[in-house]
């Protein structure tokens, strides 16, 4: 049982670390503006790249 | 899946609280089922859910300056969430950051019960779900048709049609997806020009 929890613990902490890691690494400063461009035009090839997957 | 392999409601309940990502929710199935591995966990987790990372890019101004609220919308930035609040439109009148808190909440609150009531009562439910999963797609495939008529440069759509097709082809079904977003992410780079829908002289100017 303690082996299951950790491995969902570790899959938690994973998980969490990734979907911080944009906002940590620009944390309070003015994010640069190649990022903030890549913000805006990025999602429309996520979607895309989704569409062979689901 | 999670029942056959030996865990009740309880852990469905605390695996969608804490890990709260539909793929790897999946995957943690096998992985606990096996038995698997610390480091074989953090590998997967990090190749299913590397994809996120790309995510937070388009909310880093937004999500900062929502004050408290900010670590949970980032913690809650699943497929499904970004998906909507990229193609949000707040009416006149009503609170952006209020309304984009609350669809996290909710689309947390409906995984999280709908990951419970499928672990309770889906051994006793048999109904033939072919095509249920097939929403996903049409919900990408209207967003994207939404965003072609709506910006005037095309160059973003075209280049993740193709860089995922070529991906796909070159790579296979497993390994696509994070070279395929690499590809993109340096096409939309080199060309910026061609796929920027916002001047930079339009962004200073604002600033």
């Amino acid at each position: 049982m303690t082996h299951s929890i950790l491995i969902i613990a570790v899959s938690a902490l994973t998980t969490m670390a990734i979907r911080f890691f944009p906002f940590l690494v620009f944390g309070k400063r003015k994010v640069p503006e190649i990022v903030q461009y890549l913000g805006r035009v990025l999602p429309v090839p996520l979607w895309q790249h989704w569409w062979y997957i689901v | 899946m999670l029942q056959d392999a030996g865990y009740n409601f309880i852990w469905a309940f605390f695996m969608s609280i804490f890990v709260y990502a539909g793929s790897m929710q999946f995957m943690l199935v096998t992985l606990l089922a096996g038995a698997q591995s610390l480091m074989n966990t953090f590998v997967m987790t990090l190749f299913i859910n590397g994809r996120h990372l790309f995510y937070g890019l388009s909310f880093i101004e937004k999500f900062r300056e929502m004050g408290k609220a900010f670590p949970y919308m980032a913690f809650s930035l699943t497929d499904e969430t970004y998906s909507v609040l990229c193609s949000l439109k707040v009416p006149e009148g009503l609170n952006e950051k209020k309304i984009s808190f609350l669809i996290s909440l909710f689309d947390h609150i409906y995984w999280i019960t709908g990951s419970v009531l499928g672990a309770l009562i889906g051994q006793w439910l048999s109904f033939d779900s072919t095509g249920v999963d097939f929403s996903m797609t049409a919900l990408f495939v209207v967003i994207v048709v939404n965003q072609w008529l709506e910006n005037k440069k095309h160059f973003s759509t075209l280049t993740g049609f193709l860089t995922a097709l070529l991906a796909l082809a070159l790579l296979g079904p497993d390994s696509f997806l994070l070279p395929a977003l690499a590809c993109s992410t340096i096409l939309l780079i080199v060309f910026r020009k061609q796929a920027d829908d916002k001047p930079r002289e339009e962004e200073e100017a604002k600033a």
